[in-house]
């Protein structure tokens, strides 16, 4: 994925190694904003995260 | 001033001295939605018949010596996003279009018992995803102060009526900002209370740990009443909780001495409006001379916490919908399956690792509360944009305009942290400014106090909008 050539194709291949229908046309407008937030989260989400613990159910007060 | 344009708190008195009567008041408003609304769109549906049989079953229990409280005979509106029993329920979307739910929303069943009376459901952006509420399929909604601007979203309509004159308060929903945007555009206020305090049992979902549900009002004192008769456990929703509520105390007399209130050095100031940046110190002034301490804070990275809380949303907002898109595609607007379908990209790992971030960084921001009674910042950096309008000239830089009117709002729903939007200014061309207070968890009290004081030393509560008072 990371040598596709530009964020449609990379993301016209995730598409369809994970069977995710999307029409062409609307690849075309979902993939650039979506390559830009995925780079943009790439350095939070590469910290060392595995000791927070995990909310599957949000509880502000930490219950 | 008509009485459809007062607060609750001035009806409540007028109802209470027979000044005027719930049916009176309902008739009033509904005569309003009628000759205004086309101006608007801000009702999708109206329940004009049950409005005033609950107006007259108010009146007959108030008559007889049995008033239920400061709601009792109010007509109010619905974001079109919450279930009411045999009455259409659209979310703004035509995949919904005809749909009738059985039961009432829990909050709808607890404002039903404060004696409140339901005039009808308000338009939304489709599926409360998305902040312009430019509705393809129900029209866009129209900002009262000036018709050729959105009036904010998702919970455009609610903020649209209620400014107009088409309700004396409405409910809301804030995903990434959708009560205090509307709240901040249409010039009223508006309270997102801690996650779990307030039931999203009979609520479309659009993000399971970011949904909220708050309501709109004209001051802090009408907004404390409403929270107050929804908060509250409910067995239905597991996210709520079992929190005492502490009373506000609504002085007569408008003081913060002893309030500490923080203003961001960071993020918050640094790329905005200059109207709404002079409004929104206008009134951190206002708040300093009635005996608040400003103390200055630094925030945290509010850029990447907007970023993970974006990655968030698409996730879960893509797993409500993800069915109906795939068999109904069409039946969504342009902008829904651009959203949709990158939600369907982010993998779990990124998702789970984006909670786990959010939660080292809700930590960090909630530190700030051991030494503040509230933060406050401009509810919106720009000022309310034209339909259609998709950049803003911000500081001589082009901006994406709903990255601009999402940007104070988004990360502050990742926190769960209870949210204060109050009117503090209105620009050049009229057009309105909001600020935002934000409290310690589960500390509506605090800024629902310093709203008050400050409201009471000003008067941009009182305005309205030129439309409306014709």
């Amino acid at each position: 994925m990371r040598n596709a050539p530009d964020p449609i194709d990379r993301w016209k291949q995730a598409a369809e190694a994970l069977g995710i229908e999307i029409p062409e046309e609307r690849l075309k407008l979902a993939a650039p904003v979506f390559d830009a937030l995925w780079k943009a989260t790439r350095a939070p989400l590469r910290r060392d995260l595995s000791l927070v613990e995990p909310d599957f159910q949000f509880r502000p007060d930490g219950r | 001033m008509e009485a459809a344009l007062k607060s609750i708190a001035a009806l409540s008195r007028l109802i209470g001295a027979g000044e005027i009567s719930p049916v009176e008041l309902t008739r009033q408003t509904l005569d309003r939605i009628e000759r205004l609304d086309s101006q608007l769109n801000s009702y999708i549906t109206t329940t004009a018949d049950l409005a005033l049989r609950q107006a007259e079953a108010a009146e007959r229990e108030i008559h007889a010596g049995n008033r239920r409280g400061p709601l009792h005979g109010i007509p109010y509106a619905l974001k079109d996003l919450f279930f009411t029993k045999g009455i259409k329920t659209t979310a703004g979307s035509r995949v919904f279009a005809d749909f009738v739910p059985s039961y009432d929303a829990t909050v709808v069943e607890k404002l039903a018992a404060a004696g409140t009376v339901l005039l009808g459901k308000t338009g939304l952006h489709e599926n409360a995803y998305g902040i312009t509420s430019n509705n393809p399929h129900f029209g866009a909604v129209r900002n009262p102060w000036d018709t050729s601007c959105i009036p904010g979203g998702s919970s455009g309509g609610s903020a649209a009526a209620l400014a107009a004159g088409l309700c004396s308060f409405s409910l809301g929903t804030d995903t990434g900002g959708s009560i205090r945007i509307p709240a901040s555009f249409c010039g009223v206020a508006g309270l997102k209370p801690t996650f779990g305090r307030v039931s999203r049992y009979g609520v479309f979902p659009l993000s399971h740990t970011l949904d909220h549900v708050g309501p709109f009002a004209w001051t802090a004192e009408d907004l404390w009443y409403i929270f107050a008769a929804m908060a509250g456990q409910d067995a239905q929703d597991e996210s709520t909780v079992d929190r005492p509520l502490a009373v506000p105390q609504f002085s007569a007399e408008p003081s913060l001495h002893g309030r500490k209130i923080g203003v961001p050095a960071n993020f918050y100031f640094e790329n905005l409006d200059p109207e709404v940046e002079a409004a929104t110190r206008a009134a951190l002034v206002q708040m300093e001379m009635l005996g608040a301490e400003l103390v200055g804070v630094t925030v945290p990275d509010i850029e990447e916490f907007n970023l993970i809380a974006r990655l968030i949303q698409i996730a879960e907002a893509s797993s409500v919908h993800v069915n109906n898109l795939d068999s109904r595609r069409e039946d969504y607007g342009d902008d829904q399956q651009t959203l949709l379908d990158q939600g369907r990209f982010v993998t779990a790992v990124d998702y789970l690792n984006a909670q786990r971030r959010r939660r080292q960084l809700n930590r960090e921001f909630y530190e700030l509360f051991d030494h503040l009674d509230a933060l406050a910042a401009p509810a919106v950096a720009i000022l309310p944009a034209k339909i259609g309008q998709t950049s803003v000239v911000v500081n001589g830089v082009e901006e994406d305009v709903r990255m601009m009117i999402t940007r104070n709002a988004r990360a502050l729903n990742m926190t769960g942290l209870p949210l204060l939007s109050l009117p503090c200014g209105l620009s050049a061309s009229g057009l309105p400014i909001g600020i935002q207070l934000v409290g310690a968890l589960f500390d509506e009290k605090s800024v629902l106090e310093i709203g008050h004081a400050y409201q009471l030393a000003t008067d941009w509560h009182d305005r309205r909008p030129p439309m409306a008072i014709r």
